[in-house]
């Protein structure tokens, strides 16, 4: 069990003349919580994109559960879980459908997959909807279904993008608590998400990429201690080099009242 | 999810499909999965309703193509040389095919959703590729059976079992030609185009080929009178570079004993050309297509608005939009229109046609006579009637205002402070009015007054007139919608024609009415210059007094 769950060394990724990521080097053990973190464009879901083999262009040596997964084997796709920020989901199947569709090509049986499915969703309370169309779901439920379908197969590894968006708050405490019973067990969790507070209480550790590059990585009071800032907020702000949200919202205050 | 008869035949080769290095397993799973979300491409309203399978679009079309291969095998029976009848309905069938496959097949070809839902599963690549190819053949045979198969069934009491065999044979070959055809064609402009361009260009593709469908069947008819002659044909080097001329070669040895180089060499060419592009299909371009996909989710490069464009726009807009609200839908409805590519797809042909019916229906009435004298006698006839045939055509795009992809979008009315929506579906009115029919008739119009002489022009102006009142009463009597409202599947593809034709009958009357003031009131037409532009401007006052009760709201 010594080997990383995750290991990234020199990733470089383009595309066309624009580089996205700029030589990323991370180490992830197995057990931990990794909060993923960097603005919009920073080049977080390019990361996640390339370890789930939805992007395959890239420099560098990628691992996944001691795997380079450049390979073409898919084996490792086995260990994987994934919520994606915006999803695509063959909504005209009902939820029984599309779950047992991802399960058994996971290579689970039917019966064992339908049975997990229905447990979970009726442990999110969403259970009367099992053998509704997934269009016809809120967004909310939607999630639910995402999260289930991320983890029916019990992966070692999770990617979280955002996985809270649309949850109410007493679904997304389970979700946490889910979590963090999750790592508990030994799996590891990459967190991607733009709410620094729910990133600071829940990480272990903490990745910010800014530009394409690695620009702090460490637990959270070590980056406080590292930027003399507070909040993970603040740290982020400073880190990214942004320091004008005052001015920049008294100006905006301005022009609508204008 | 029902079993699938596909599935169940491919059950029989599951081993060979694992022997390929593929998990037949999953293979059916992700086939099964296509399948069933192909059957449930129902219209929204039914999305809640349980297990709803919805079979009748798909038999529906499967009829229309089955006529379609009755008509084409009408040719069988006509007593020319076999090498010669089998070139015109390859020929048929290889087009018809390659059209269905172009317009229809993009989604399929070009899916992305695909890639983001399988790729981060334990699937190799190959079991996704193979998926895909089956899932696009068997779309593919079932089109080719439905055209080829009344001409099949034709050559097989024709020419008798042997015939119908080496035919049958070359159809299977077709496919494998068209899938090559029909990819090649999307992997140039995969190549060269990205992003919203590049849908913008497949969606402009799509629509040309159906007007070019569309026209080539008007001048089947024509083509026949024309061909009727004998045909003797000696083979010229380029003979060779023509597909159905392959096809049609085994056809004419088997029943013609013609067994020149020619026809050999072309018999030749029909099984190792298919084969071969088949064979650079798979291992060339489907490897593209993967990496390529992406570009088709790349938004980059915005666009810098035109200057002058855009201060001619919003001169209009003042102009025929005294209402502050209803310019600015007049605007957004113009704006919406010009990037929604489900409603150019669907409307483009129609409107299309309606510049070309009027002149095909001149030149077919006119037949007898040649090019020239046609021409000629529209200085003096009443041809410039046929104008009405076009207005019809295009008064079908006010059936579109309510019509959107983005039909979710229409939210925002409700949250609109808008007292009043008459001036939201006046302001979309015009802008249709704006965008398509006034230049479009118009142009129509200008080139009838080149045709037939200045004489014409009281006609026109009376039938600009008779167009917005037809428009009017049109968008008067369909249903009270918000702009933008409604999907596109809650449209029925029957309905189409039942409203074209009711279109056409309105029109029938106004030429009616048109042409009897003409001939025999004096200043009959001021006369009905006046009548008509009173009744439109009428209606348009008092009918569109509308409130929030009066509108359809179906949430």
């Amino acid at each position: 069990m010594s080997e990383c769950a995750i290991s990234i060394r020199d990733l470089y990724m383009s595309y066309g003349s624009k580089q996205v990521l700029n030589g990323i080097n991370i180490e992830i053990p197995r057990g931990k919580i990794i909060g993923y973190i960097g603005p919009n464009g920073a080049g977080k879901s390019t990361t996640v994109k390339i370890l789930l083999g939805l992007v395959t262009n890239y420099k560098g040596l990628v691992k996944v559960m001691g795997q380079d997964i450049s390979d073409g084997n898919v084996e490792y796709k086995k260990k994987i879980g994934y919520i994606p920020e915006t999803a695509e989901i063959y909504d005209n199947l009902t939820a029984r459908e599309y779950l047992t569709f991802l399960g058994e090509m996971y290579g689970m049986s039917y019966e064992e997959v339908d049975s997990k499915a229905k447990k979970l969703m009726g442990l999110f309370g969403i259970e009367e909807v099992y053998d509704s169309r997934i269009t016809s779901y809120s967004k909310g439920m939607k999630q639910k279904i995402l999260i289930i379908a991320s983890l029916i197969h019990n992966p070692d590894v999770l990617f979280f993008d955002e996985p809270l968006s649309g949850l109410d708050a007493n679904s997304a405490l389970i979700f946490k608590e889910i979590m963090s019973s999750l790592a508990n067990q030994g799996k590891t969790i990459f967190y991607s998400s733009h709410i620094m507070e729910v990133v600071e209480k829940i990480s272990d550790r903490i990745i910010l990429i800014n530009n394409g590059n690695v620009v702090a990585d460490g637990t959270f009071s070590q980056l406080q201690v590292q930027s003399q800032e507070g909040s993970l907020e603040e740290i982020f702000n400073q880190l990214t080099g942004f320091n004008e949200h005052k001015q920049i919202a008294s100006d905006f205050v301005k022009v609508i009242g204008a | 999810m029902k079993e699938f008869f596909l599935l169940k035949l491919l059950d029989r080769f599951a081993s060979f499909f694992n022997s390929l290095g593929i998990n037949y397993k999953q293979l059916r799973m992700i086939l099964k999965v296509k399948l069933t979300l192909d059957h449930r491409n129902v219209p929204t309203i039914m999305a809640n309703t349980k297990n709803v399978e919805n079979k009748n679009l798909m038999v529906m079309s499967m009829f229309i193509y089955s006529f379609m291969g009755l008509m084409i095998s009408i040719f069988v029976w006509i007593p020319f040389s076999t090498f010669y009848k089998m070139n015109m309905i390859f020929g048929m069938i290889i087009f018809m095919i390659l059209a269905t496959m172009i317009a229809d097949f993009s989604t399929v070809l070009l899916d992305v959703k695909d890639k983001n839902i399988l790729l981060p599963r334990p699937i190799h690549n190959k079991t996704i590729k193979m998926a895909k190819t089956i899932h696009i053949l068997y779309y593919l045979f079932r089109i080719t059976l439905a055209l080829s198969g009344p001409s099949l069934l034709m050559c097989l009491i024709h020419f008798g079992p042997v015939f119908f065999l080496i035919m049958l044979l070359e159809i299977v070959l077709i496919c494998g030609l068209v899938m090559f055809f029909t990819s090649l064609l999307y992997f140039a402009i995969l190549s060269v185009f990205d992003g919203e361009k590049l849908k913008d260009i497949i969606n402009y593709f799509q629509i040309g080929l159906t007007i070019f469908i569309t026209i080539a069947y008007q001048f089947i008819g024509r083509m026949f009178s024309i061909t009727q002659m004998n045909i003797n044909f000696t083979p010229k080097w380029w003979n060779y570079l023509i597909p159905t001329t392959w096809f049609a070669a085994p056809l004419s040895i088997l029943t013609e004993k013609s067994y020149s180089i020619f026809y050999v060499a072309s018999t030749a060419m029909a099984v190792i050309i298919p084969i071969a592009c088949f064979n650079i299909y798979i291992r060339t371009i489907v490897p593209y297509f993967e990496q390529n996909l992406q570009k088709l989710n790349d938004n980059s490069g915005g666009k810098r608005q035109n200057l002058q464009v855009f201060r001619l726009k919003k001169a209009i807009a003042s102009l025929v939009c005294g209402d502050k609200k209803e310019r600015a839908f007049f605007t957004f409805t113009q704006n919406m229109i010009a990037s929604e590519r489900k409603l150019k797809l669907q409307l483009y042909p129609s409107l299309a046609f309606s510049i070309v019916l009027p002149f095909i229906f001149i030149f077919i009435t006119g037949s007898q006579n040649s090019f020239a004298e046609t021409l000629n006698a529209l200085h003096t006839s009443n041809g410039y009637l046929c104008i009405y045939i076009g207005i019809a055509m295009t008064s079908f795009s006010v059936y579109f205002i309510n019509m959107s992809e983005k039909y979710k979008g229409a939210w925002i009315y409700k949250a609109l402070p808008i007292e009043n929506p008459s001036a939201m579906l006046k302001g979309a009115f015009k802008a249709f009015m704006f965008k398509f029919n006034i230049p479009i008739v118009g142009a129509l119009g200008i080139i009838f007054i080149f045709l037939c002489g200045p004489r014409i022009i009281p006609d026109v102006i009376l039938m600009l007139a008779n167009m917005l009142l037809l428009a009017i009463l049109f968008f008067k009597l369909s249903s009270k919608q918000l702009p933008f409202y409604k999907d596109f599947k809650t449209m029925q593809s029957g309905s189409n024609v039942g409203v074209i034709f009711l279109l056409m009958f309105i029109c029938g009357v106004m030429a009616g009415i048109h042409f009897a003031l003409k001939q025999f009131v004096p200043f009959g037409i001021t006369i009905n210059i006046a009548i008509s532009t009173i009744i439109a401007m009428l209606i348009w006052h008092y009918s569109f007094k509308i409130s929030w009760k009066d509108i359809e709201i179906n949430y």
